[in-house]
């Protein structure tokens, strides 16, 4: 062979490899047609920038090639479904600025097969207690959001979705991308209606109000009216409370109360910056939360006491920290445990610790009214504290158990709220309609626990804030008794 | 208070028309604003008042008294109340929103009803050791009687002698500043002290002792301030006193509400930080307390304050305190309520105990910090004498059920106030202060049994040369003391002569019931005896008590087979009595409860006897003398403070 020849060859056999080397990806992606396809595709249309807003329009252009057509239409189970989709549709939700493979992650396969559509919780969070109760943590987003009239709860999974399904059981909607706006009453009508099929009781409730705080997870707005006349009566009692502290001197100050006020602040500031603030953390843990004054005098006592006060403490704490989880990482396991009220965890304990309530105010009644022992006094302050209390967890009980049987909860997961379930097989037995009901049942609760909160600084409540401050002062400025010897 | 309002609506009205002084809240600390309203009328202080336990009144337990008190101080001062009393507002308008809000003005009957609940309290401190809330109680109390007083709401009246007393003549037994340190004179002429205790002025001490007023001036308690001196002597402490110079502590002002007592603690402060002192040491839990607790309210100190016992304790810890001699007794521990609750010196008295070989402590059902108040200090003893004197009786017989011989206290209010329960309910029970006890131990003797039977063996030379009964009477060691002062040596004789008449008076009348007991058990009991509270003595009848006294006393002699058993004084002890409390100038009511009633009662015992009529005459003129004395002492005092 000339030399020429070899060189030839050479040149060819390095082409070949090249060839090779080149074709491998291809040769191994073999079976994912789709790759093949995006990488053709994208030899000429290349990967736009989504997160810009160029990116966006020429992307969507890219896709409205097809979809603007009105002959864009498949058929799916027989059905025929429009794939149109029209500018004035589009333009108007709330996605107009997202370019439709932000969500349609895999539309660059072809043929286009969506397996799971747009995941909307890859951008949004699940709504907490804040925006919407926790009941809709069980509801998929496509049912409030799409506009589509019909949902349904799916028993398998429990959840409440779109009516509509394709051949791999995934709710499908059957307009073209209109997405409603779920702060429009009307969309929540869909399920908030006596003939609802999903068990939403007949009317729309306000949300949690930050009063709620005591008891439950709540968001952080008033909320409905009866708890803006709570909140502001509630202030209003601090405010005469606190006032009437102030009538006294402050380290000798009697007259002026910018300085009474400038003084106190300062006593706590440099109570804070201070070894001090040690004492009043022991103080915090052994005399206010512990109790161990009552523990030193009487067992029973501190338990009755504790029933009621540890009981509310740790619902409180579990509020807070809901709140604290759900603002760090909302879509967390541990947020979403916390908000979920029929996560196993949550509806065991919330229930757990309603019934401590319950049975210390119980306790305290037969105390009250059965026993009397000497020492007790019952005032009329005395029993509407315990009747407020009692009303609000009675209350709060038979709303759950009509919640659970409203909502058709499966036996396996209401069963942990322990208190609640049975009381639901109970409230079944009733010829009631309990979706008309609950309404009327969450409204009673509410407003009683209005009345808790308005009620704290003008009655035997008022202890709450008083005692442990009493508790701080005295470890902190109170007269120390020290061993001399 | 609201039964009150529905039973009587004319009160309401004429409260309308009263322009009642409005009580200073200002001039209360915020804190205890606070601490008002931190009350959840939880009841905890109802199972443990000790005054509730003799007068179960609801309206006299704190926490009645904290919703008596609001109720009158919001509608004096409350946000309605401002809104009420504006001017400009015009009447329908209030008269509307007082419907509304069920606004009442308050009338004097109410605040007068709470004044009297007020100081029905010892102020011992026990509601504050149980209350949930941690309401500082004690100092609670004493600030709400400030502000009454301020207002011109109270002391009660049978309280303001004792006020009266500590501003004029500084102390509260109404005597005068120049009897502070006679009890010294007295016992040393009687072999009770060896010296004259050592003035601080002259020898520069690092320890000052306090006496207190009570100790210095109460016949019934000089054993507490010569037993003290007697342990420093025989410890040999750098010690002083302040002799006349010393000042009543002014506790009484500042739980009578007083708010003089801050002048009076300024001064003491002033004189204590001049001295140079390193430690200030008081047998008196009352004063201990005040000066520790309570001066460095009012201006810094600048030297340690203990309790005598803690003192002591702390010598024991270093090794400089032994007890030679063995005091074989069981004995239960009361703790005074300023030592123990309110300073939280419980462990000091109970290592001295336990140190002292022999000495067994048997605890009562209610010790350490739930400690059953003897009801003797907050004025309650002045104010409530009967109440006093059935929680005193509560607190002997839980002492009683503890099998102890001896009731040992470290206070001398405590020893006051428990020898009235003992009398009362006569018990077998001796008080003892816990220094008579660590004296015993450090000397080997009392010294009062010593001193006793130097005298019956006076007493026995004396009769052996004199055949007649009357004038072989032997001198107690009181009455053996002349007293070498001129200033006071009109007076002594005037007191002595009538005295001397009363003695035989009662000799007189007593006499049939007596029996034979030794002359050192007349005075060795004095101070136990003695103690018996005029007041419970008027109650149970002078002449049995006396008798069974007596009686009990000379088992006490028989055993210890003391000497001179020809010897007939079967009522000494009523003499003595006599003596010791006709000495006492207070007429008023007094802490001590030596009051009018007692006083006279007891004279009247005397007199009802068949007395010669020159005795009675002569009686009459010392009465005559010792009135005209007192009157020199309170112009002389009066001179004194201008």
């Amino acid at each position: 062979m000339s030399e020429k020849g070899w060189k030839g060859l050479g040149v060819a056999a390095a082409i070949v490899l090249l060839l090779v080397a080149a074709e491998g990806p291809l040769m191994a992606g073999q079976n994912a047609a789709g790759e093949t396809e995006k990488r053709v595709c994208l030899d000429c249309h290349r990967q736009p920038n989504i997160n810009t807003n160029e990116g966006v329009q020429s992307s969507k252009a890219f896709c409205n090639d097809c979809h603007a057509r009105p002959d864009c239409r498949r058929t799916v189970d027989g059905k025929d479904v429009p794939l149109q989709v029209s500018a004035e549709t589009f333009n108007g939700n709330p996605h107009q600025y997202v370019a439709c493979i932000h969500c349609h992650t895999d539309v660059a396969r072809s043929p286009h097969r969506t397996a799971i559509g747009g995941q909307c919780r890859d951008c949004h969070t699940a709504h907490g207690e804040g925006t919407a109760h926790a009941p809709h943590l069980r509801i998929d987003c496509q049912a409030c959001h799409f506009k589509h009239k019909f949902v349904r709860l799916d028993e398998t999974d429990n959840r409440v979705k779109l009516a509509h399904m394709n051949a791999a059981l995934q709710p499908i909607g059957l307009v073209d991308h209109g997405l409603d706006d779920a702060g429009n009453e009307q969309s929540c009508r869909r399920c908030h209606q006596p003939q609802n099929t999903v068990g939403a009781p007949a009317a729309v409730l306000p949300a949690k109000s930050l009063l709620c705080v005591v008891c439950h997870p709540s968001s952080l707005g008033v909320g409905h009216p009866i708890f803006w006349v709570a909140l502001i009566t509630f202030l209003g009692g601090i405010f005469l409370m606190v006032r009437f502290w102030f009538v006294g001197s402050v380290q000798g100050e009697e007259k002026s109360l910018h300085r009474k006020i400038s003084l106190s602040s300062d006593a706590v500031w440099q109570t804070i910056f201070s070894k001090k603030v040690l004492t009043v953390l022991r103080v915090v843990v052994l005399d206010i939360i512990l109790q161990r004054r009552i523990l030193k005098n009487s067992v029973q006592r501190w338990s009755l006491h504790s029933l009621i006060f540890l009981a509310i403490l740790i619902r409180f704490a579990l509020s807070l920290l809901t709140g604290l989880m759900v603002s760090i990482d909302p879509d967390g396991r541990l947020a979403l445990v916390l908000i979920d009220k029929n996560n196993p965890f949550t509806a065991f304990t919330y229930d757990f610790l309603g019934l401590c309530i319950f049975l210390g105010v119980l306790w305290a009644v037969i105390q009250r009214l059965v026993v009397k022992p000497a020492h007790v006094k019952t005032e009329i302050e005395d029993n509407i504290t315990l009747g407020i209390l009692g009303g609000l967890v009675i209350l709060g009980f038979i709303a759950e158990a009509a919640r659970i049987l409203m909502t058709q909860l499966p036996a396996e997961v209401a069963m942990y709220a322990f208190v609640g379930y049975p009381l639901s097989e109970v409230l079944a037995v009733l010829p009631v309609d309990w979706r008309s009901v609950y309404p009327y049942l969450w409204y009673s609760h509410a407003i009683i626990g209005a009345v808790f909160v308005a009620y704290l600084p003008f009655g035997k409540l008022k202890h709450i804030f008083n005692v442990p401050l009493t508790h701080v002062l005295e470890e902190v400025s109170g007269i120390k008794k020290e061993q001399r010897v | 208070m609201s039964e009150d309002r529905k039973a009587d609506p004319e009160s309401s009205e004429a409260a309308e028309k009263e322009d009642l002084k409005d009580i200073p809240l200002h001039s209360l600390k915020m804190t205890q604003l606070i601490e008002l309203d931190a009350c959840t009328r939880c009841g905890e202080c109802l199972s443990w008042c000790p005054v509730y336990d003799q007068d179960a009144k609801e309206a006299i337990i704190p926490r009645r008294k904290v919703i008596d008190f609001l109720k009158i101080a919001k509608a004096q001062q409350g946000f309605l109340a401002k809104i009420m009393r504006n001017e400009k507002l015009s009447d329908p308008l209030k008269a509307l929103l007082g419907r509304i809000f069920r606004y009442r003005k308050i009338s004097k009957a109410e605040i007068d009803d709470f004044v009297q609940n007020l100081y029905e309290c010892s102020t011992c401190g026990q509601c504050e050791v149980v209350c949930p809330a941690h309401i500082e109680t004690v100092m609670l109390w004493e600030e709400l009687r400030r502000v009454i007083v301020q207002a011109g709401y109270g002391p009660l009246e049978a309280q303001k002698a004792l006020v009266k007393s500590v501003k004029a003549f500084d102390n509260p037994w109404q005597q005068p500043r120049a009897a502070r340190t006679k009890w010294a004179r007295r016992a040393k002429k009687n072999g009770l002290i060896r010296d004259l205790p050592r003035e601080i002025r002259k020898t520069k001490a690092k320890v000052l002792l306090f006496f207190g007023c009570t100790a210095a001036y109460d016949v019934n308690v000089k054993q507490v301030a010569i037993n003290t001196i007697n342990i420093l002597e025989a410890l040999n402490i750098d010690y002083g006193i302040l002799g006349s110079e010393e000042k009543c502590c002014a506790s009484v002002l500042l739980r009578m509400g007083d708010p003089e007592h801050k002048r009076v603690f300024k001064e003491n402060i002033d004189l204590f930080n001049g001295l140079g002192i390193e430690t200030l040491i008081s047998s008196c839990s009352g004063c201990f307390k005040t000066i520790m607790q309570d001066y460095p309210r009012v201006a810094p100190l600048n030297f340690e304050v203990l309790h005598t016992v803690e003192f002591l304790t702390r010598l024991l810890k270093q090794g400089k305190l032994t007890f030679p001699h063995p005091v074989n007794r069981t004995v239960t521990f009361h703790d005074p309520c300023h030592l123990g609750r309110a300073t939280g010196g419980f462990d000091a008295p109970r290592m001295i105990i336990d140190a002292i070989p022999g000495l067994k402590l048997v605890e009562m059902q209610r010790n350490r910090e739930y400690s059953r108040c003897c009801g003797a200090g907050g004025g309650l003893k002045a104010g409530y004498p009967d109440i006093q004197n059935k929680m005193a009786q509560m607190r002997v017989r839980e002492a009683e059920e503890t099998g102890a011989e001896y009731l040992v206290s470290c206070c001398p209010f405590c020893f006051q106030g428990l020898n009235v329960g003992v009398n009362a309910v006569e018990s077998q029970l001796i008080m003892k202060d816990m220094s008579s006890l660590v004296a015993e131990s450090l000397l080997g003797y009392d010294v009062f049994q010593k001193a006793d039977e130097a005298a019956a063996v006076k007493v026995r030379k004396k009769e052996d040369q004199s055949s007649s009964p009357q004038e072989s009477r032997p001198d107690t060691p009181a009455a053996a003391e002349t007293g070498n002062h001129d200033d006071e040596r009109a007076a002594k004789k005037a007191e002595r002569e009538r005295k001397r008449a009363e003695r035989r008076a009662a000799r007189q009348k007593t006499e049939p019931e007596g029996s034979d007991a030794g002359p050192a058990a007349a005075t060795e009991t004095e101070a136990v005896a003695e103690a018996g509270d005029g007041t419970d003595r008027a109650a149970a009848g002078v002449d049995s008590k006396a008798a069974k006294k007596a009686e009990r006393e000379r088992r006490r002699a028989e055993r210890r087979a003391a000497a001179g058993k020809e010897d007939k004084r079967p009522t000494a002890f009523a003499q003595e009595t006599l003596e010791e409390e006709t000495s006492t100038p207070a007429t008023e009511a007094n802490p001590v409860g030596t009051t009018e009633a007692s006083v006279t009662d007891t004279v009247k015992t005397a007199t009802d006897s068949p007395v010669d009529k020159n005795m009675e005459r002569e009686r009459k003129r010392a009465e005559k003398r010792a009135a005209r004395e007192k009157e020199k002492a309170a112009r002389r005092a009066a001179r004194d403070k201008t």
